[in-house]
């Protein structure tokens, strides 16, 4: 009850300045307990307004962890958000979300709870439980320590969790082509955005806050004789009414691809609640193939390495300038700075001028005599030059520091220590520039003593850096390296920057900075302690993985020089900061242990993503309904409405089976195929590959292509056609059709359409582009519906203009015809071995002809039939179908279809040297068969194996298996085909199937042709 | 058949029977049953087309002969590369290299095919292919933010001018895109990928306000 009447004063709040706005409060809730914060506050600054220290429990020793930093380089202060199940979100930045009125978050661990974590128990034990390559050195010794450990590491390590429930919102994706993509809205990448916009150059600016400024979002300088953040309003003013710019606000650019292609997130929503506002999408990912890129991303300053430097409220120098100035808030009462350079003493002044007590400036620096010194002297703070702060202490939270005189190199102590009480420790390592993007398509960044900082390495794109990126510091000389930049880029893209631009634009504003004659800065990055460090309290290096200075050494002397293999074995930046505070210190501490230059040790790999992002933002709209093409006939809302149960072949959606009331799949089969056998049955076969082959070479192609002969195939009439690949292995089967001397209609199965069609373009654009033909697919031109059984020709008279009797119209042969008035042509082709007629009408008649073909059908009891009733009647015929009964290493003489390959064709086709191979010739290849079980009631399950001697012992010799099998309701039997070795030359003999359920089948190997083997059905 | 002809060409139109009366082509979006609704070229609109005549049309030989017969018979050539010529009805889309999509009156397509067999001896392939596509329009301010949520085609003005007529990935589908206009684009989808185009395009438009009709 204390905390939550205490947190609702914002004890840490300003009562004016800042960019939040006091009229519009925002409840909100951590841990449980009610709190107010401002509309432009960040998670962070609100927490920090309400004097929450420990914001989570570090992920290996459990200690204490506060808010570090102000931006996305934070490592400490990620949180759990969401107030419901679906809407759980894991490891965001507090400092990177922006407070929303209801927000609801938690700490991502410390087990049992926050302020009582077993882990910090065993962390204050000492590190040697959990010491660098713990989980390396456990799996190898003993073997079955991992098995005790697992159990406890699992349930207290980890940051937050996924959702159990689906993601109530939607995301998507855009893609953008802009001239000039400027990353980083900060003080160089909105001049470099403005010049580029200027010259007339199309413009995407993408910047990861929620306002644009960058660093002047809490700067203290002036420019064009403005504050920085009128100037930034100014410049964003402008862009905005640019009708060729877009500008991104809360959008990480976290993808820097090969050739210009960068990949952005942007956090729509995330700002506004939990769940996105109706209609509007979460997040969306921009795509960007941009002309030229400018990477204006910044510098990141880095905390310096000291003992206990990892309790709350030890800062980062500049976000204590940030929460002061840009929110109102200061993060405690009594700070100590220390720092090694002239910018670190900014965070001292603001507070000094926010009205709290500064307890001293800590500077590394022997004689550190610049303006800002001064400028503490002004304000009457006192500075302790050649000191640093060794330790922090304190429970809760920093209490007291201690302080001592160190050397010149910062290597040792040098004089005796002295406390002073605080609750704040800012420090300032100095300035990493961001070059994670730079690195992304393979560039490696350049150690610079001058900045103490890696810079991007060379690029082969068209790229640009400018700002503090490139080691600059001032604001002056960021607006010049951006205005350079943007005009550079553009020009590059085709715009002159000079051209269009009225001369007045060119000039570059002029700034006023407070203090303008910087002293150098100390190459300092570990601050040594009065004990050696391993003996030290714990020197934090990377917070969020608790990498200490300590373990990189153990690290450097176990053997371990590559800084790759340091970062492998002690997990630094790995975390979801990626190390964006620790990586230079810790390569620093490892030049030193390994006694090298920074330069020398290099860096680690950055890849993306710069900042972790959702998985529903990788996914987009590609979800549901939507994450795969369903592709439909034209009479599938019939069949929708007939009430069909549906199979997928391929993309298509086709009618499985038709269930009449409360039918099983079993009995409506029974049902569709007897009705078909003993009258007449219509499938929905719209889904075969149709492709219009024409030229005069069209024949011969044909002959190339398919195993059989097609010189002799006279127009009006059609034909079984056998596809192989070059291997001889069979790959594609259909009927395809002679419509005019130059003119077929070739089918494919449904699956292979595609594939068969690029198959075909490709041999004539490769191999015989000689031969004049043109392929074009009209599969989605033509609805097809087969008619078969008894009665189909029945049907068919009742509704067609020609004479379609058996003397008029034989099998295999087609006609043009009017279907109920309908054009169409109509195949008397068959798959189920029973009379039957392929009608193909345009598709926007498809409808009209199928709900006719109903109207003339029912006297005949016309049946829809599915592809289960389907697959069944054609194996009642041994009709095989390519992909099931063959599986890619089938001839067409293994499937018994060697009458289908014509070998003495004058020109070669595809497969015949494949076929011929000894391995295709040789004796006892698996052959396809048909099998009759010895009861006839049992059906072999598919893929059955089928041995010689149901006895033998395990392992058995295996003979082949069973490729498809039914119950067939018109046999009143079951039916199977099985592929056996040699198996064509075994009819009448036994083959046995032992099953997984203990039991063995019997059953006697015969022909394909169950059922009217003399084919006098289909012919009649 | 009775004689060998070399080429198989169908009137595939037609007006109906006696029986059933007028018998209506219908558009694979047909089931959804859009209502038709006045055009307001400000406001983000999708329009599902009447089923029209489609012809690809392959010319290896003879372009000229082809382009001028269709010059005079629809008042539109040949257009180059990425081009589209539209005369009325008629719009003929450069697809490829020796590939032209043409779009014209359902009940020509048969007269016309008829006319551009005849109108040159080379090697050419054309066929009647109107029930294998649906013809979209969509249209308005927004029209543009879109289709760049659906195709990472550079579709700025800049860069695909009304006129322009590509062949590219949409969302997960394959369509003809051409700018008609000013935010205002023509879509032309596989028959059986309708559906899935028209599901994506509700959810790519809702943030707009995405209204849908049929004329």
């Amino acid at each position: 009850m204390n905390s939550q009447s205490d947190g609702l004063k914002q004890r840490n709040r300003l009562v004016e300045g800042g960019r939040i706005d006091r009229t519009r409060p925002l409840t909100f809730t951590f841990n449980g307990i009610d709190m107010v914060g401002y509309h432009g506050d960040s998670l962070a600054s609100a927490l920090l307004a309400n004097e929450v220290s420990t914001i989570g429990r570090s992920f290996k020793y459990g200690r204490r962890r506060g808010i570090m930093c102000a931006g996305v380089e934070e490592p400490n202060a990620i949180v759990q958000l969401g107030s419901r199940e679906s809407t759980q979100t894991p490891n965001v930045k507090a400092t990177e979300q922006m407070l929303y009125q209801g927000l609801v978050g938690r700490s991502v661990n410390g087990w049992p709870s926050v302020e009582f974590d077993l882990k910090g128990v065993i962390g204050k034990l000492g590190g040697e439980l959990m010491s660098p390559g713990f989980y390396y050195k456990t799996f190898m010794w003993p073997k079955s320590g991992w098995e005790f450990y697992e159990t406890f590491i699992r349930r207290a390590a980890g940051l937050g969790r996924g959702p159990k429930q689906p993601d109530a919102d939607r995301y998507d994706h855009m893609h953008h082509h802009p001239d000039v993509c400027v990353v980083g809205a900060g003080p160089a990448g909105l001049m470099a955005a403005v010049v580029a916009a200027r010259s007339g150059a199309s413009v995407l600016l993408a910047d990861e806050r929620s306002e644009p400024g960058g660093s002047l979002l809490f700067a203290t300088q002036t420019i064009d004789a403005m504050p920085a953040m009128q100037w930034v309003e100014a410049m964003v003013d402008e862009l905005r009414q640019n009708s060729r710019v877009t500008l991104l606000q809360r959008a990480t650019v976290n993808g820097y691809h090969d050739h210009n292609f960068l990949t952005i997130s942007e956090r729509r929503t995330d700002h506004l609640a939990e769940h996105a506002p109706a209609g509007t999408t979460r997040q969306r990912l921009h795509k960007v193939r941009a002309g030229s890129v400018v990477l204006a991303t910044g510098a990141h300053e880095r905390p310096l390495v000291f003992a206990n430097n990892d309790l709350p409220g030890c800062m980062i120098a500049s976000s204590i300038s940030h929460y002061i100035r840009r929110f109102a808030v200061v993060p405690g009462h009594r700070l100590v700075v220390m720092t090694c350079n002239d910018s670190g003493y900014q965070s001292a002044f603001d507070w000094h001028d926010a009205g709290r007590q500064v307890v001293a400036i800590v500077d590394t620096r022997k004689s550190p005599n610049g303006a800002v010194t001064e400028q503490a002297r002004k304000r009457g703070i006192s500075v302790l030059p050649g000191h640093a702060v060794i330790e922090a202490g304190g429970r809760r939270r920093v209490s007291r520091v201690v302080i001592a005189a160190i050397n010149a190199d910062a290597s040792a102590v040098t004089g005796r220590t002295q406390i002073m009480t605080c609750d704040t420790v800012a420090s300032s390592g100095g300035w990493s520039p961001v070059v994670h993007l730079s690195c992304h398509t393979g560039s490696r960044p350049v150690w610079s003593d001058r900045c103490q900082g890696f810079l991007p390495g060379a690029s082969t794109d068209k790229r640009w850096v400018a700002g503090a990126i490139n080691g600059l510091s001032s604001i002056r000389e960021c607006l010049a390296d951006g205005m350079r930049a943007g005009g550079e880029a553009a020009e590059a893209a085709g715009y002159s920057a000079e051209d269009s631009m009225a001369a007045d634009s060119l000039a570059q504003p002029a700034t006023a900075e407070e203090h303008s004659e910087p002293s150098d800065a100390m190459p300092v990055f570990h601050i040594p302690h009065s004990k050696p460090c391993a003996r030290a309290p714990k020197q934090f290096v990377d917070m969020q993985n608790d990498v200490t200075a300590a373990g990189i050494q153990m690290t450097t002397r176990e053997g371990f020089e590559s800084i790759e293999h340091v970062k492998r074995y002690t997990a630094m930046g790995f975390g979801t900061d990626q190390g964006k505070t620790g990586n230079v210190n810790g390569m620093a501490i490892a030049a030193t242990a390994l006694g090298q230059s920074i330069a020398d040790t290099g860096t680690t790999v950055f890849r993306p993503n710069y900042t972790p992002v959702s998985f529903g933002v990788v996914a987009g709209a590609h979800t549901d309904l939507l994450f795969d093409p369903q592709r439909f006939t034209p009479m599938h809302q019939w069949h929708l409405e007939r009430g069909a149960a549906f199979e997928n072949v391929g993309q298509w959606k086709r009618p499985w089976y038709y269930p009449i009331g409360d039918e099983s799949l079993e009995q409506a089969i029974v049902r569709e195929q007897l009705a078909t056998r003993n009258g007449v049955g219509i499938l929905d076969a719209s889904t075969l590959g149709k492709i219009d082959i024409q030229g005069k070479d069209a024949r011969e192609f044909l002959g190339r292509v398919y195993t059989n002969a097609w010189a002799k195939l006279e127009p009006g009439y059609c034909r079984y056609g056998l596809m192989c690949g070059e291997d001889g292995m069979v790959m594609d089967d259909g009927v395809t059709s002679c419509l005019g001397e130059n003119h077929f209609l070739m089918t494919t199965t449904t699956g292979g359409a595609a594939n068969i069609l690029s198959w075909l373009e490709i041999y004539h654009q490769t191999d015989w582009p000689e031969l004049e033909v043109y392929f074009n697919s009209v599969t989605d031109h033509w609805a097809t519906m087969a008619i078969a059984g008894p009665d189909a020709r029945t049907l068919l008279e009742k509704v067609v203009d020609i004479d379609v009797s058996a003397e008029r119209f034989k099998f295999m042969q087609w006609r043009e015809a009017q279907v109920a008035g309908i054009p169409a042509r109509i195949f008397r082709i068959s798959f189920t071995g029973d009379l039957s007629f392929e009608i193909n009408v345009p598709a926007h008649y498809g409808l009209a002809a199928w709900q006719a073909l109903f109207e003339a059908g029912e006297p005949l009891n016309l049946t829809p039939y599915g592809t289960e009733t389907m697959h069944v009647l054609r194996a009642e015929k041994g009709f095989i179908i390519v992909g099931q009964d063959t599986d890619g290493s089938m001839t067409p003489h293994d499937i018994n279809h060697g009458w289908a390959v014509a070998d003495h064709k004058p020109f070669s086709f595809i497969g015949k040297r494949g076929m011929q191979r000894a391995d295709c010739l040789r004796e006892n290849r698996k052959q396809l068969v048909g099998l009759r079980t010895k009861d006839p009631m049992v059906v072999l399950p598919e893929g059955a194996q089928a041995v010689r001697n149901p006895s033998e012992h395990i392992p058995m010799q295996m003979i082949g298996h069973v490729t498809s099998s039914y119950y067939s309701a018109y046999l009143q039997r079951s039916i199977a085909m099985a592929v056996i070795k040699g198996g064509l030359n075994c009819m009448g003999e036994s083959v046995y199937f032992p099953l997984s359920n203990g039991t063995t089948v019997e059953a006697e190997i015969c022909s394909t042709a169950f059922f009217d083997p003399d084919s006098k059905r289909q012919k009649s | 058949m009775s004689e060998k002809q070399p080429v198989a060409v169908m009137n595939q139109y037609t007006q109906g029977n006696e029986q059933n009366g007028q018998i209506l082509a219908q558009s694979g979006l047909a089931y959804v049953g859009l209502a038709a609704a006045e055009f307001d070229p400000a406001a983000l609109m999708l329009t599902d087309m009447p089923v029209t005549g489609l012809l690809i049309v392959r010319v290896a030989e003879q372009p000229e002969k082809i382009a001028d017969a269709l010059t005079l018979r629809c008042g539109i050539g040949l257009p180059d590369r990425l081009g589209s010529a539209v005369n009325g009805h008629y719009c003929m889309r450069w697809m490829s290299p020796d590939q032209w999509l043409l779009s014209c009156p359902l009940d020509e397509a048969y007269a016309i095919e008829q006319l551009l067999r005849e109108s040159s001896t080379g090697h050419k392939a054309i066929v009647n292919v109107s029930g294998g596509y649906c013809l979209l329009e969509l249209s308005g301010n927004e029209a543009l933010a879109v289709l760049m949520k659906s195709t990472g085609y550079n579709v700025h003005p800049d860069h695909f001018p009304p006129g322009k007529v590509v062949n590219t990935q949409f969302a997960k589908t394959q369509l003809t895109l051409r700018c008609v206009a000013t935010n205002h684009y023509e879509l032309i989808v596989r028959r059986s990928f309708a559906d899935y185009l028209w599901l994506w395009l509700q959810r790519a438009g809702k943030e707009y306000g995405i209204t849908a009709r049929s004329v």
